[in-house]
């Protein structure tokens, strides 16, 4: 269990870093306040709207196969092509071979998490590609070599002065003080890339399959210069992004929006339909979609956890979660932080590596309670964690341990007998506790329940 | 037509029929799910405005071209901007062509474009890109464009300045309204590329500050005409 162990000790670390937990505080106080009055000012009926979108993926979801065909029938009407991939290391190839092809120097991206799980950019950077985030927060992690912190807000740990000095060091820009500047100084750095990229990549938010569109939702308009500017458009997105009618989105929009950012509508919500066509007078010339399963139809084959594939990334729950809120999202060691994590991670990427992921979680709920498509994710952490125990060989201890305890929670009488020497052994046993443990009361409620009756 | 669609789409067909009955698909429209405002009370128009407001954009309303022109005229001189050659671009369009018909000043400063002969990095010269719009939605204050109505993709978004122009008539009242309208026009006069434009371009990625102009316009205007 050393990725277990190490996952402990990361996150005691993080757990005791003040400074780091004050940030992650003050960012989530600062989300939390806008999606409370965001919810009130746009949704009279959110637990409604909450239902009627988990319906419609449930929907999709019954229906993958062919809503899937029906958008990629749409889509390569209008001149797009769409490649569909196993596995990470097949769209990871697919994007490579399709460089070399070109003979591309230089990738201009914006923020996608699925091009984090098949780990793009390193494999790009490998064979001698450029590849420039295009995001403020992932140009922020990308040039500090860290991997994004959140799912949705890839630079939460890191302060203006942290970032002003990594633009001093990596841009040699001035010192700056205020976002403001810092903000500035991305901009006019970035200029430059999109128009000097050969590709362009980004995720998708949403596939659409009666439209044969991508959607893609952001804030700062790096996904509209990524699309617009270079010749070639690609796109990587989970076969599970799928809704089936482009007017879905008049709820999913708000509701990621919500959830997301605490905004009623992000910036910009881009739909493509294509790459450019004859008559119009900019856009790529071409328009990729990659489509990943990499475990997605695992998940989907087990009853209990294909509803996990209704989530939309908006990382609610992390921001939810109490041990997020403590250890931060680099303890995690994975793509996918928080609980959504702990869900698909194991089932992503094989479940020994990925153990850990089942016992970051104090089983609350409260990600299950913020969850927009009301995925039951407490509960299946609790079956990953099931499974988890029962893959891994226990320690002698531990075995004895549980054995013991069955035997003594198995009868009454037993139960009383252990409480009788736990009693008399307590004083010695308290000597070996690693923090303050609660004495064991003199009488048990049963025996004062028959002193008084 | 790979072999892996073949496996990927076989499998979820083998593994779907597991739930019984089959989940139907709802209409957005089955729940009342957004806060109502009564159109009846509050002009839509008006809702549009106090968005778009909120959301630190800039509503102007012209009764006729003549009106939306002289707006232009003030906004764009607010616009100027010493490090920037020229002033604006727009592109072909029969409503812009309508109010930039009637203003002399406007017709000689404002550069018509055309794309085949723009590249990317000369749009850097514009301090403003002018655009007409599919519609505009009263609910989210938000402006929908295509690549047919607005000049392409990109002169809404690389000018530091987005000035949009619409008649009163594109105005819906909800995001609904305007993707079914927009889904209905079928090919082939749906556009390669249409965003749904919601303030100017921001961002909270350093410590939650919010900061607007990221990478596309920090300002965005909308001119009602009509």
């Amino acid at each position: 269990m050393t990725e277990f162990t190490n996952f402990i000790s990361r996150s005691a670390v993080k757990a005791s870093d003040e400074a780091h937990r004050r940030k992650i505080a003050k960012a989530i106080a600062t989300y939390e306040a806008a999606v409370i009055s965001t919810k009130a000012n746009q949704f009279s009926d959110w637990p409604a709207a909450r239902h009627l979108a988990a319906a419609i993926k449930n929907y999709t979801l019954e229906n993958l196969a062919d809503l899937l065909e029906q958008f990629e029938a749409n889509f390569i009407a209008r001149g797009g092509k769409v490649f569909w991939a196993a596995t990470a290391d097949d769209a990871a190839h697919y994007v490579l071979q399709f460089a070399h092809q070109h003979h591309a120097k230089k990738v201009v991206k914006s923020k996608s998490m699925t091009t984090e799980e098949i780990a793009l950019n390193e494999k790009l950077e490998h064979a001698g590609i450029e590849v420039r985030e295009s995001d403020l927060g992932e140009l922020i992690v990308q040039l500090a070599g860290e991997k994004p912190y959140h799912l949705v807000t890839p630079a939460m740990h890191k302060s203006k002065a942290e970032i002003s000095a990594l633009f001093q060091e990596k841009f040699e820009a001035p010192p700056a003080e205020s976002a403001e500047e810092l903000t500035m100084i991305a901009r006019r750095h970035l200029r430059q890339d999109y128009v000097t990229a050969d590709i362009g990549i980004t995720g998708a938010n949403f596939i659409i399959a009666d439209a044969g569109a991508i959607v893609m939702t952001e804030n700062e308009g790096n996904g509209r210069l990524t699309m617009s500017c270079p010749p070639v458009h690609l796109v990587i997105a989970g076969i599970e992004k799928v809704i089936p009618r482009l007017t879905d989105l008049s709820l999913f929009l708000p509701l990621l929006a919500t959830s997301g950012t605490g905004q009623e509508m992000t910036c910009y919500n881009s739909i493509v339909f294509g790459p450019a066509r004859n008559d119009e007078d900019d856009g790529p010339e071409e328009m990729h979609v990659i489509l990943l399963d990499n475990g997605r139809s695992q998940l989907y084959n087990r009853p209990h956890f294909r509803q996990a594939l209704r989530c939309i990334r908006c990382g609610a729950c992390l921001n939810a979660c109490p041990v997020f809120r403590t250890i931060g999202g680099h303890a995690y060691n994975v793509t996918y932080q928080g609980p959504i994590g702990a869900v698909i991670s194991p089932h992503y990427n094989g479940l020994p590596q990925y153990q850990h992921l089942a016992f970051a979680s104090s089983l609350c709920g409260a990600c299950s309670d913020v969850c927009p498509v009301h995925i039951d994710l407490h509960h299946l952490i609790l079956e990953n964690r099931v499974a988890a125990i029962r893959q891994v060989k226990q320690n002698l201890f531990w075995r004895v341990a549980m054995r013991m305890y069955a035997w003594m929670m198995g009868s009454r009488s037993r139960l009383n007998l252990m409480r009788r020497l736990m009693k008399l052994g307590q004083p010695f046993l308290l000597r070996f506790a690693t923090k303050p443990a609660p004495k064991l009361a003199a009488k048990t409620f049963a025996e004062l329940w028959k002193e008084k009756a | 037509m790979n072999r892996t669609r073949e496996q990927i789409l076989q499998s979820l067909r083998k593994n779907a029929t597991g739930v019984s009955p089959k989940p139907v698909l709802p209409s957005p429209q089955d729940f009342s799910i957004y806060r109502n405002f009564a159109p009846a009370q509050q002009n839509p128009l008006q809702i549009f405005a106090q968005k778009i407001a909120a959301l630190k954009g800039e509503f102007y309303h012209a009764n006729d071209g003549a009106a939306a022109a002289k707006i232009l005229r003030e906004i764009l001189n607010s616009a100027a901007d010493a490090n920037i050659k020229k002033l604006a671009a727009r592109h072909q369009h029969a409503l812009l062509d309508r109010i930039f018909a009637v203003d002399q000043w406007l017709a000689e400063n404002v550069q018509v474009i055309d794309h085949q002969k723009i590249a990317s990095p000369k749009f850097a010269d514009f301090s403003a890109g002018i655009t007409a719009v599919d519609f505009l939605v009263a609910r989210t204050g938000s402006i929908v464009l295509s690549t047919a109505t607005a000049g392409g993709r990109r002169l809404s978004v690389l000018p530091p300045f987005h000035i949009a122009i619409a008649t009163a008539a594109q105005l819906v009242v909800s995001l609904d309204d305007a993707l079914k309208t927009y889904h209905e026009r079928g090919e082939p006069s749906r556009s390669s590329y249409a965003t749904i434009i919601t303030g100017p371009s921001r961002t909270s990625d350093i410590e939650k500050i919010l900061v607007l102009g990221a990478h596309g316009p920090k300002r965005l205007a909308v001119i009602v005409v009509g």
